[in-house]
């Protein structure tokens, strides 16, 4: 009975918050569009020069506005950078740099937030003083999440 | 602290005017000198469950909470409860600076757990943490040695290992544990395969689900929405984040797999025999995932170093499978449909199929030739005033909350990885090991890192 009433509430979601799906709804809708997107010659066309990856990262809009489809490419192109398998140093660092470049270039909160949260996951330990540079002056939400992931790469 | 309020209390009442009968004498075990105290940290949904609001064990003396509607609806609860008037703290800090709390309930979301546990292991209380037990495997790795240290009596809310019928059986988790510890299902030495989903009785409840396209909201003034990210970073606030959703977004939880993983997977650890130690492999097969809302899996498999596997089937391709499988026999919940009825017509508690013949085992027949397993520490009362370690502690719930911890990895990072299980790290894997190791929003990250 429980599990019939989360369900039910789960559905009710959208009408209740808007027309936004929830995540499963939006993968099951576009699974084949999610695996065309994340597919490795799709990231790899991604990371191949500063400026395609500055053309990925100026869709990420501010407060939640990103669309899935772009959010969910840039998750996995940071994680693409980190496989051994791909011409990696290049593609790394072509990634990296463009993410500090939109986090530092950004006047809203959430663009930068966004961008830096990616850095965790693929950015370059050296990086670390470059974050506590760009959140310097920049709004206190930044400044905290630039702390916290200056301290992971510090600590790889 | 325990001890000395205790006295205080007996001493006071040693010297109270006509008091001289000792109130445990007058009372018994429930003598408010003898009684346990605990606290609730978080009063949403979950900390009105028996576990946590009824449990007798104890007798409930504060709440908090950073949603002050809740706290407000929370001690009217309470007093329906038959708590009386407790106390509402103005923050967790002042509830585990209270002399007069024995056990803090950590009744928070899963990203709170590993930072509020080390602090109160710190403030000297016993813990009764919600299931997850921490976000992370380096979370739960600094709880486990952490509690520990300081000699403290740790409890996860989940109990499927010691008591009630198992999701899709007719019996508790102990018969099957029996079966396989006697080597049953597998030769000794030969792995089992063990799947969770389901055709075998379990539900991944996908609809825990983060939106994603969210808008920024106006938090409510009773709500202090810093406080309730807490170590999680900051993002602006929408009411879908918190409460009751909060599941669907991976700064928190991780969807139904933080719901419903550690229910599942900490009594499959445990009738596997598989407590002091963790998969080596992980393998991954879905969609990859939004970064920041959580999604659905396909399937993904734990593998151990000696091939046990444990896959959580999470798009139902295993439904016809059975829920263990070995050289020997395999085992078969009510969810799969065989075995339902044993051989002299008693409702089955599980079906059991012999490979070399094909035909069902009397299982009842089975379980009486069988010694029983060892006996487990299920009283938490007793762990506390006793200081014996509860069965499902610091130490078995991080194993079992590890595979949940490396199942979300595999999720996230879109493919499989390797683990290792003594140094706790995942195996020439940089990018796995940023997510089983992260930091946190300070000043959290100092409290959860300091001695």
């Amino acid at each position: 009975m429980k599990i019939l009433v989360l369900a039910l509430l789960s559905c009710l979601a959208p009408v209740v918050f808007g027309a936004a799906p929830d995540a499963v709804a939006w993968q099951n809708k576009n699974n084949d569009a999610i695996a065309a997107a994340t597919c490795d010659e799709a990231l790899a066309a991604v990371v191949k020069d500063e400026a395609a990856a500055d053309r990925l990262l100026t869709e990420v809009k501010g407060a939640y506005l990103t669309d899935p489809m772009v959010a969910t490419k840039i998750a996995a192109v940071s994680q693409y950078v980190m496989k051994k398998t791909c011409c990696r140093e290049k593609a790394r660092k072509i990634w990296t740099e463009a993410l500090l470049r939109r986090a530092a270039g950004s006047n809203d909160a959430y663009v930068s937030q966004f961008c830096i949260d990616q850095l965790r996951w693929c950015g370059y330990s050296s990086q670390a003083k470059a974050l506590r540079a760009l959140a310097k002056g920049k709004q206190k939400e930044v400044f905290c999440i630039a702390e916290m992931a200056a301290k992971e790469l510090e600590s790889k | 602290m325990k001890s000395s309020r205790r006295e205080f209390i007996r001493g006071v009442g040693a010297f109270g005017a006509l008091n001289i009968i000792p109130s445990g004498v007058l009372y018994g075990a429930n003598a408010p000198s003898n009684q346990l105290t605990r606290a609730l940290i978080g009063f949403g949904s979950i900390a009105q469950s028996a576990n946590h609001l009824s449990n007798k064990y104890s007798r409930l003396v504060g709440i908090c909470d950073p949603d002050l509607l809740h706290v407000k609806n929370g001690l009217a609860v309470c007093e329906r409860a038959g708590w009386g008037k407790v106390k509402a703290y103005k923050d967790f800090m002042e509830l585990l600076a209270d002399p007069g709390v024995d056990v803090a309930h950590i009744c928070t979301p899963p990203h709170w757990h590993g930072v509020q546990s080390v602090m109160a292991a710190r403030a000297g209380k016993d813990i009764w943490c919600e299931k997850p037990m921490t976000r992370t495997v380096g979370e739960g790795k600094r709880v486990m040695e952490y509690v520990k240290s300081k000699g403290r009596m740790f409890r996860l809310n989940t109990w499927f290992r010691f008591k009630d019928e198992f999701y899709g059986f007719g019996t508790s988790v102990a018969p099957i544990r029996k079966v396989v510890e006697n080597g049953l299902v597998s030769s000794p030495g030969k792995p089992i395969r063990c799947v969770v989903g389901a055709g075998q009785g379990f539900n991944w409840k996908f609809f825990w689900s983060g939106l994603v396209n969210l808008e920024p909201q106006k938090c409510p003034e009773t709500f202090d929405w810093d406080m309730w990210l807490g170590p999680a970073p900051w993002k602006p606030y929408n009411s879908h984040r918190a409460h009751g959703t909060f599941r669907g977004y991976w700064d928190y939880d991780a969807g139904g797999l933080g719901d419903m993983a550690q229910h599942y997977l900490d009594p499959v650890q445990y009738l596997l025999c598989k407590d002091e130690t963790s998969p080596v492999k992980i393998d991954y097969v879905g969609p990859k995932q939004h970064p920041d809302v959580v999604g659905r899996f396909d399937r993904i498999t734990l593998t151990y170093a000696d091939g046990t596997e444990v896959v959580l089937d999470g798009d139902e391709s295993l439904k016809g499978e059975p829920f263990l499988s070995g050289d020997k026999a395999s085992v078969w919940s009510y969810g799969s449909g065989k075995g339902q009825v044993d051989s002299k017509g008693n409702p089955r508690m599980f079906g059991m199929i012999d490979n070399s013949t094909g035909k069902a085992i009397d299982v009842r027949a089975l379980l009486k030739e069988l010694p029983e397993s060892a006996s487990q520490q299920t009283d938490f009362a007793d762990s506390v005033r006793n200081r014996k370690r509860f069965c499902l502690n610091e130490e078995s719930g991080f194993r079992s909350c590890t595979m949940f911890n490396l199942a979300i990895v595999a999720e996230r990072l879109g493919r499989g990885f390797k683990f290792d299980p003594v140094s706790l790290h995942a195996v020439d894997d940089p990018a796995a090991e940023r997510f089983l190791y992260q930091s946190m929003r300070q000043p959290w990250y100092d409290e959860f890192m300091k001695a």
